[in-house]
């Protein structure tokens, strides 16, 4: 059932300060993690002797542009604790994703970086009408990926009633909720849509109390939304986050739902054009860029997303200070995210190396069916054949199967093709299709 | 005592298969005989033809986008009469050689089809049919098959 749209806010002394307040908090909290990183991260170090600048040139937020970037690769290659800028005794908690290759990224939270992640998530529930009489069922995958730690942590802080579920068993999922009545949905958009669309057919949904959920790990569209808010007569509010920052409530919408608000207490966001690395102004499409402030294990600095999209500057009228980022349309790289998993077409070939009998082209097709994600990978054969025997091409579509299940996290239909087959472009094949129509905003 | 065989990988989608046909029959190809193994994913498709074929075939598939490869199999005679067939399977059974597959030509010899062999121990099952008088097909056989 929805609910009146009543603006709650879990720290409104921060959440809607004084800008020109905020930004003496920004400046004095980067002068501090810039140091911080400084003196303890090597590659830090030597990438700003390099460029010639010493903590000292950083005064302002303004003195951002100053700093290298940070990126992905940084972590895959200083992996598993090269960037740590605290001792590993101070180090409580690991989560991690995938990386673009076979290697996964982690990240180390001190026990300040959890306050911080948990204020962030209670806030984004907050926001989006959550408070301690609300039962809370988190069906995020519980484990390394941030999404179910990082709700149940914030809906913890709230004082809600916390259903971990954790991902999956649909059944379980529909029976949990409709019994213990659930009041809050936290989960992928896609799941979400599932779950809908099986209580609709199962005639549960009338059982169903969800005034609002909090759907992010992947990118979703409007059109979803008004789906989802149609099918369970709800709040769907969007949050975005990414373990590299801190998981999931890095920014959230409000009722308001016109973009997303930036925690800028704790991280500072660029748009960023992403030939140039120049900074784009508010307002213009780009790359999006997070600097930490207060994270004390991992700190980032000027970490590139490669997620686009543009920040929104204008007032909101729920009584928040931050800035919003848009909805994300689109990335700069070819990352997927699928079924809120990461997803290099890179991963696919590391698991193609050094098979017998195929080429070393593939295309990954996705698409979605019934609100769920379908991988398929298409591998080109070699020409020269490796078998007479169909048994001995069955066990190799398993070896893909599995690796790319071990490698990647998520289970794909394999199917091979014959050698050439694939589209290619300038000689390379085509590495993706994705179907899902996602990113047209 | 081999005869080669030609695998095509073919994708299972409707028309794959007259397409390999037709590529063959336009250079005057001929196959004497041929087997399909088919998942729901793909097949593999077996055929023979004559020795003076075999190369150009093999290269006429690769050049066209196909994963092909030759290879050897046992092509024998069996009686075409109640049992026949079962004598010879019986024999490889008694020997603990199993059969990956078979198939049989489309051309039979007098009273005797032919069956094509592919089997977990070639030359024990060369071996078997030798020592039980079993006739086994040569290369030069098929190549005179008019």
């Amino acid at each position: 059932m929805k609910q009146e749209k009543i603006h709650k806010i879990w720290s409104p002394a921060i959440e809607c300060m004084d800008r020109a307040k905020l930004r003496e908090l920004q400046n004095e909290r980067l002068r501090a993690t810039v140091k911080l990183e400084y003196e303890n991260v090597p590659l830090y170090r030597s990438r700003m002797d390099a460029m010639g600048v010493k903590p000292e040139d950083i005064k302002t937020v303004d003195d951002l542009k100053k700093l290298p970037f940070t990126e992905k690769t940084d972590l895959r290659d200083q992996f598993p604790y090269g960037l740590l800028a605290a001792k590993l005794t101070d180090i409580v908690r690991i989560q991690g994703s995938s990386g673009t290759t076979g290697k996964p990224i982690v990240t180390g939270y001190t026990q300040n970086d959890i306050d911080v992640w948990t204020e962030m998530v209670a806030r984004s529930l907050t926001a989006a009408g959550g408070d301690a009489d609300d039962v809370i069922q988190v069906c995020y995958g519980y484990g390394l990926f941030t999404g179910g730690l990082g709700a149940h942590y914030g809906a913890s802080a709230i004082g809600a009633t916390v259903i971990p579920m954790s991902a999956g068993n649909t059944q379980r999922q529909m029976m949990m909720m409709t019994e213990l009545g659930a009041t809050m949905l936290c989960c992928t958009p896609s799941y979400a849509t599932y779950l809908g669309e099986t209580l609709k057919e199962a005639g549960l949904l009338d059982k169903v109390k969800l005034k609002s959920g909090v759907f992010g790990a992947e990118p979703w569209t409007e059109e979803m939304r008004q789906h989802l808010e149609e099918l369970f007569d709800f709040d769907a509010c969007d949050i975005y986050g990414l373990t590299e920052i801190g998981g999931p409530g890095v920014a959230f919408e409000c009722l308001e739902k016109t973009g997303m608000h930036v925690n800028e207490d704790h991280v500072i966001a660029e748009i960023i054009d992403p030939e140039t690395g120049e900074p784009l102004p508010y307002g213009q499409k780009g790359e999006l860029v997070f600097t930490t402030i207060t994270k004390t294990g991992m700190p980032m600095i000027r970490y590139r997303t490669h997620d686009i999209c543009s920040i929104d500057a204008k007032p909101c009228a729920c009584g928040r200070t931050f800035l919003k980022i848009s909805r994300l349309t689109g990335r700069t790289d070819d990352m997927l995210v699928i079924r809120g998993v990461n997803v290099f077409p890179s991963q696919i070939e590391t698991c193609l190396v050094g098979l017998e009998g195929v080429a070393p082209f593939y295309c990954l097709i996705v698409d979605r069916v019934n609100s769920t994600d379908k991988l398929e990978v298409q591998v080109e054969l070699s020409d020269e054949i490796f078998t007479d025997k169909v048994s001995e091409i069955e066990e190799l579509r398993g070896t893909i199967a599995e690796r790319i299940k071990s490698v990647v996290g998520i289970a794909a239909k394999i199917t091979l093709v014959a050698p050439k087959s694939l589209p290619r472009s300038e000689g390379k094949a085509k590495r993706v299709i994705d179907r899902r129509n996602l990113t047209n905003v | 005592m081999y005869i080669h065989q030609i695998t095509v990988f073919l994708e299972n989608m409707k028309g794959t298969l007259s397409k390999l046909t037709s590529l063959l029959a336009d250079k005057g190809i001929d196959i004497l005989a041929m087997s399909i193994a088919d998942t729901s994913g793909f097949g593999l498709v077996r055929f023979i033809v004559r020795e003076k074929d075999n190369d150009e075939c093999l290269a006429l598939l690769k050049a066209n986008g196909y994963a092909a490869r030759k290879n050897h199999v046992i092509c024998v005679r069996v009686p075409n009469e109640p049992g026949g067939l079962n004598r010879v399977l019986c024999l490889l059974d008694e020997a603990g050689i199993s059969i990956e597959y078979l198939y049989s030509f489309n051309y039979s010899e007098g009273n005797n089809a032919l069956i094509i062999f592919r089997l977990s121990d070639r030359e024990q099952g060369l071996k078997i049919f030798h020592d039980n008088g079993i006739s086994v097909f040569t290369q030069e056989e098929i190549n005179s098959i008019q």
